[in-house]
């Protein structure tokens, strides 16, 4: 109708006549954008919001570098920065507008799920960002899917999509949980949770623990929280431009660092327990690029008591008798950990015609034995195959033959995951009557590592094999009375001694304790009959890889030849010695009891174990349910208590995996308000109280004064227990409406609580004297009164009075003030009331001071 | 040029020109008072609960305004109380100066006052044969203007420049004024005939304004039993020497205030300056004089510096009647009051420390 136009203003004096007709065109618009702006206060200037935004994400992927050992790969990576990304970036922009930074955490939620969306369901969802009702469905089978492979899988995981996602979201949430302890409630030394959690899935299930780059990525990311949060947003208020920080801090911060690092590196190797067992797993530094691990004989020990049900490959063989299949070899005894003998340069990397080096002679009968092997989640350098392999075909990559130890491993990048193969190996018909028959020396060009023993080979070692070889006279006899000594009944099978006894791995020291103990699993018994045979006169070395698996029932016709299915799973992981016979070769022997398939020519009739050893053939994993004899038993417990503090909680990482560390992140992201709450209050009471300052003024300045935190104290806590804070209210004014709130309504504060404009007569209190001093404390009534009054006054003189002459004192009176009020408060709440201070205190949520 | 440097100490009794009241007491002190001792806060605080307690015997039920003149006396303000006639605004005022001991002088605002009857005036002296500065009305400590929107614009401004400048020029000479200096003028809101209405650059120079408003029916009561027989202002005594009111001057101008309190009396400025419902804010010099207000509250309440309460406490008397309602809110019944109650319900109140 009349020309106003929205947004221009009619200049003075204009009389249109237009009535209420320009207030609807013009009033509205103009009073909704600047009542917007008012209400949304001047935005914050300066890059202090996105320098956070920065830091919180750079802590997040640093600590997110820990999953190097629970995924195969970094192919995650960048999703998990997208999403991470939009978790910290999103509520930097809303911190534009001060008034809307404590809804930072919502924005920060809406940033994850956004993020998350346009990652993993873009298809799904509107615009690529904002989830559908597919989007959730989608998200569903996705965590389906991912805590199926979570159950299933031995850590280092594949890529999977399910667990990216699962990744991804954890480290979203970690980014949230860190914007919104370390901006929002402005405790960025808490914030470390967030990064805690993301670094717990690699200790608690994986054997080399987080890793140095999932270490250094989360204290460096940390660090860089912290400087930040100090220099930019010191007390949860941004800063337009960064605060200097004293050099002083910087050098401290240096030190510390410095002295948490050397004590984490120097520690675990100069503490007993930390020498062979796993634990704790966050402090081993796995070395980089080591992809079977630290010890092979440890990760063997691991995978057997994690009992992983997981079919790590499948083959099907022409066999009679079930195969063994062998990845590597371990005969270099002289370190402290045994190890292969190095791969010698100059292999070819052809894989027909293969022969040992010292093999069988042409004179003993071949049984030509064809296997084809599907790998499916294993992941080694080392490629599974029968002993005495001649031929393998369809492998892709470069492999090569060592004929020494008669292994197979990797040139370069090749991996085993997902090979499917054909290995043709031509096996010595081996009987007793040959192996007894073969009575010559071993031949003087056979590689001396084969033979050597070091000098500190304990004497428990050398006079046992004495004694139970004592009379024999061959070779094969003493091959076998080392074999029945190990599985006569004095020896037991357990997975789990040797870990609670701390003689976990290989090593001539624990072979000595394995023999005093006798109970241990096939790294002892096979590494025992190993360094025995050697004692005595016979090359030796010990196979590592699987032992027969269970039948599938699988067949299939190969050449004419019928084949058998079988797969192999975790738990059988297994080691077994391999004996030196002049002119046979390498011959397999199975000295751990109730494992794996005893050769023919191995079998012999022990005296006093009728059974022991027949009965095992082909059992299955379920090792466990071979009852433990009484004296072991007993003895374990005893010995328990010693020894458990440094290695008891090791066994069974993976199993802990799913629910455990689940219910652990819930608890703890449960727990984290009330814990930062606590925290919070009570540094600040502490602070007040003069504690930690050391009678200097407090690092914060005057904002730091005790009068200030005792003030912050107070209003937090109040609005804990529902106290509606009112930041357009004066001191007195909330001091009184919180002492209503406490129950303490009283005409003292009448004249404060007058509504403002009032030309009030009566003087606001009368501060400056202080009024607990005239107050008898005689209720606790009058008590908590006077407690607001002088944490008011003390406050306003702080504030508004001229700056102090000295330096802030402790005051304990503000303390136990503040401690008056809360108690108050508390007796008045009501129960739930009560619950939700202490277990989600709104201050937490509210702080926009 | 003749000299006139004895006028200022030279006025007293005899020399009021029409319209002021006799004035019996003792001539006012120099305007360049004698530096004393400073007040302490005891002293400062009994001197204040003196003087209002003696002028609550006469002003029954109006501590507010009580407190308020005296707030603005302390301040170097001055006072516009705007009300009908007969509810004690001249009483008001004649009270504080009896309580003070301080001169006092009234005027009578009439279409046909001169600003000469204000300023002063020169006369010839024939027996001395030179010219002789005869003071105006103006030359008292506590000045009582009665309806001032009845004399004519000039007249006005005479009165109005003098309040600013605490000085008077006649023939281009400037006399100091006493001190304290205080104008407490009356307006009557109800529009007449013949009244010229303070222009809004005028009622600037107003510290603050209040409205007297009836008293209560106790307090009514006992005004009429009290100003039946005697009049009750005969029975106050001075409780402070016009050295008195200069020291607690000192105090307050000695008053504390925080950055804090300044950015919250600016923010309430720009808020009035940015209300859609005003079509003028807040002038900066309405911000200084509400601090000073502040200032000297804080005192008042015994305090050595000034708190947000005070800022709030104030605003509407020191701001309300600068501000000019938009018509289309003040259709709606708006009046500055609100505008300001709803920026001082809206604006967070800072709470900075001084960083030193």
């Amino acid at each position: 109708m009349t020309g106003t136009i929205a947004g221009t203003r009619p200049p003075f004096g204009t009389h249109d006549g237009g009535g209420p007709g320009p207030g609807v065109g013009g009033g509205p618009g103009r009073g909704w954008r600047a009542r917007l702006r008012l209400f949304l206060g001047p935005p914050e200037t300066g890059p202090a919001r996105w320098v956070l935004a920065v830091a919180v994400l750079g802590a997040v992927m640093g600590a997110s570098l820990g999953f190097r050992n629970v995924m195969l790969d970094y192919s995650w990576m960048p999703q998990a920065f997208v999403v991470a990304g939009m978790t910290a970036f999103l509520p930097a922009v809303v911190r534009r507008w001060p008034r809307l930074a404590p809804l930072a955490p919502l924005a920060a939620l809406a940033g994850w799920i956004m993020g998350l969306t346009l990652t993993f369901f873009a298809g799904t969802a509107y615009l690529g960002l904002f989830p559908s009702a597919r989007t959730v469905g989608a998200a569903v089978d996705l965590a389906t899917q991912a805590s199926v492979s979570i159950m299933v899988n031995n850590t280092p995981v594949p890529v999977d999509p399910g667990l990216v996602f699962v990744i991804c979201a954890g480290v979203g949430f970690a980014a949230l949980l860190v914007d919104t302890l370390a901006v929002t409630v402005a405790m960025p030394a808490a914030s470390a949770i967030g990064l805690a959690l993301l670094l717990l899935p690699a200790s608690l299930t994986t054997q080399d623990g987080v890793g140095a780059p999932g270490f250094f990525g989360a204290g460096a990311g940390y660090l860089l929280l912290l400087g930040c949060c100090r220099w930019y947003a010191p007390d949860g208020k941004l800063r337009p431009a960064a605060n200097r920080a004293n050099s002083g801090t910087l050098a401290r911060a240096a030190m510390l660092g410095a002295a948490v690092v050397l004590v984490a590196t120097v520690l675990p190797a100069a503490v007993p327990g930390f020498e062979n067992g796993a634990f704790p797993q966050g402090t081993r530094l796995g070395s980089a690029g080591n992809v079977a691990g630290l010890d092979p004989m440890i990760s063997l020990g691991n995978d057997l008591r994690a009992q992983s049900g997981v079919v790590n490959m499948t083959y099907l063989s022409s066999s009679d008798m079930p195969l063994y299949m062998r990845l590597s070899t371990l005969e270099d005894f002289s370190g402290r950990v045994w190890k292969p003998s190095p791969v010698p340069r100059g292999l070819s990397s052809g894989l027909s015609g293969l022969k040992p080096a010292f093999g069988a002679n042409t004179a003993v009968p071949v049984a030509q034995t064809v296997t084809q092997v599907a790998v499916v989640n294993l992941a080694s350098t080392w490629l599974p195959a029968p002993l005495s392999a001649i031929k393998v075909a369809d492998l892709h990559g470069r492999w090569s033959w060592n004929p020494a130890t008669q292994t197979i491993n990797a040139d370069g990048a090749a991996n085993t995951r997902g090979q499917v193969y054909t290995v043709t190996s031509a096996m010595p018909d081996l009987t007793p009557g040959l192996l007894e028959a073969a009575t010559q020396k071993p031949d003087s060009k056979l590689d001396p590592i084969f033979t050597e023993l070091p000098n500190n080979v304990p004497s428990i070692i050398k006079d046992t094999a004495k004694a139970v070889t004592k009379g024999m006279t061959t070779p094969y006899d003493r091959a076998m009375a080392i074999q029945d000594y190990l599985r006569s009944p004095l020896f037991t099978y357990s997975e789990k001694t040797p870990v609670e006894k701390g003689y976990d791995g290989a090593g001539m020291k624990v072979l000595a304790k394995f023999l005093q103990v006798k109970a241990g699993y096939c790294v002892h018994f096979s590494a025992a009959m190993a360094v025995m045979a050697r004692e005595v006169g016979i090359p030796s070395r010990i196979a590592v890889g699987y032992a027969p698996g269970d039948r599938t029932g699988e067949t299939a016709l190969a050449d004419g030849k019928t084949l058998q299915g079988y797969e192999a799973t975790g738990r059988d992981a297994h080691a077994w010695p391999e004996l030196y016979f002049e002119g046979l070769g390498w011959v397999p022997f199975e000295p751990t009891p109730s494992r794996g398939a005893v050769p023919s020519y191995a079998i012999d009739n022990i005296p006093g174990a009728p059974g022991a050893g027949r009965n095992d053939f082909l059992n299955g994993g379920n090792t466990n349910a071979i009852p433990t004899p009484a004296p072991t038993a007993s003895a374990s417990t005893a010995v328990h208590s010693a020894v458990a503090a440094p290695v008891a909680a090791t066994p069974r990482p993976e199993r802990i995996s799913a629910s455990v560390v689940g219910v652990l992140l819930v608890l703890l992201a449960l727990a984290a308000p009330a814990f930062a709450r606590s925290q919070l209050r009570r540094r600040r009471l502490a602070q007040v109280r003069g504690a930690g300052s050391g009678g200097r003024r407090p690092a914060g300045g005057p904002r730091e004064a005790p009068e200030l935190l005792a003030w912050r104290e107070f209003i937090d806590s109040a609005i804990d227990y529902g106290y509606r804070y009112n930041p357009s209210e004066t001191p007195s004014l909330q001091a009184a409406g919180i002492a209503r709130l406490a129950g303490l309504g009283g005409p003292e504060f009448a004249g404060a609580a007058e509504s403002p404009g009032t030309p009030a007569g009566v003087p606001v209190g009368t501060p400056g004297f202080a009024p607990a001093a005239g107050s008898a404390p005689a209720s606790t009534r009058t008590a908590a009164k006077s407690a607001a009054e002088l944490l008011c006054d003390a406050y306003e003189n702080a504030v508004y009075g001229p700056p102090p002459e000295e330096p802030a004192a402790a005051r304990d009176d503000l303390a136990d003030a503040v401690e008056t009020v809360i108690g108050r408060l508390k007796g008045r709440a009501g129960t739930w009331a009560r619950l939700r201070a202490a277990a989600l205190p709104p201050s937490l949520f509210s702080r926009n001071r | 040029m003749h000299p006139r440097e004895t006028l200022t100490a030279a006025q007293g009794p005899g020399t009021e020109p029409d319209g002021l009241e006799p004035n019996g007491r003792r001539p006012a002190q120099p305007a360049t008072r004698p530096r004393q001792q400073p007040m302490d806060a005891e002293r400062f605080a009994g001197l204040s609960r003196d003087i209002m307690a003696a002028m609550n015997t006469v002003i029954d039920g109006k501590e507010e305004a009580v407190d308020l003149a005296l707030t603005v006396l302390l301040a170097r303000g001055h006072l516009l109380l705007e009300d009908v006639p007969g509810v004690g605004k001249t009483l008001l005022a004649k009270t504080l100066a009896r309580a003070l001991d301080c001169s006092v002088s009234r005027i009578q605002f009439t279409p046909d006052l001169l600003p000469s009857d204000i300023t002063g005036v020169s006369i010839y002296n024939q027996s001395a044969q030179t010219f002789e500065f005869r003071p105006g009305a103006i030359f008292a400590n506590l000045v009582i203007g009665d309806e001032i929107n009845r004399a004519s614009a000039k007249t006005q401004s005479a009165l109005l420049e003098s309040m600013e400048e605490h000085q008077v020029t006649v023939d281009g000479t400037s006399y100091r004024l006493q001190e304290p200096f205080m104008v407490v003028a009356t307006q009557n809101p109800i529009e007449m005939e013949g009244t010229y209405p303070l222009p809004e650059a005028q009622r600037d120079r107003f510290m603050a304004r209040i409205s007297m408003g009836y008293p209560d029916t106790s307090a009514e009561l006992a005004m009429l039993e009290t100003h039946q027989s005697v009049n009750p202002l005969d029975a106050v005594q001075p409780v402070a020497t016009t050295a008195d009111v200069a020291a607690m001057l000192d105090v307050v101008a000695g008053t504390h205030v925080s950055a804090a309190v300044k950015e919250y009396t600016v923010a309430l400025g720009q808020a009035t300056r940015t209300s859609d419902k005003l079509r003028l804010g807040a002038s900066p010099r309405a911000l200084l004089q509400l601090l000073r207000a502040s200032k000297a509250s804080a005192a008042l309440a015994g305090r050595r510096f000034v708190l947000p309460d005070d800022i709030r406490k104030l605003a509407e008397p020191v701001l309300a009647h600068r501000l000019l309602v938009d018509r289309r809110a003040a259709s709606l019944g708006t009046t500055a009051a609100d505008v300001i109650a709803e920026a001082l319900a809206r604006l967070p109140v800072p709470a900075q420390p001084d960083t030193r």
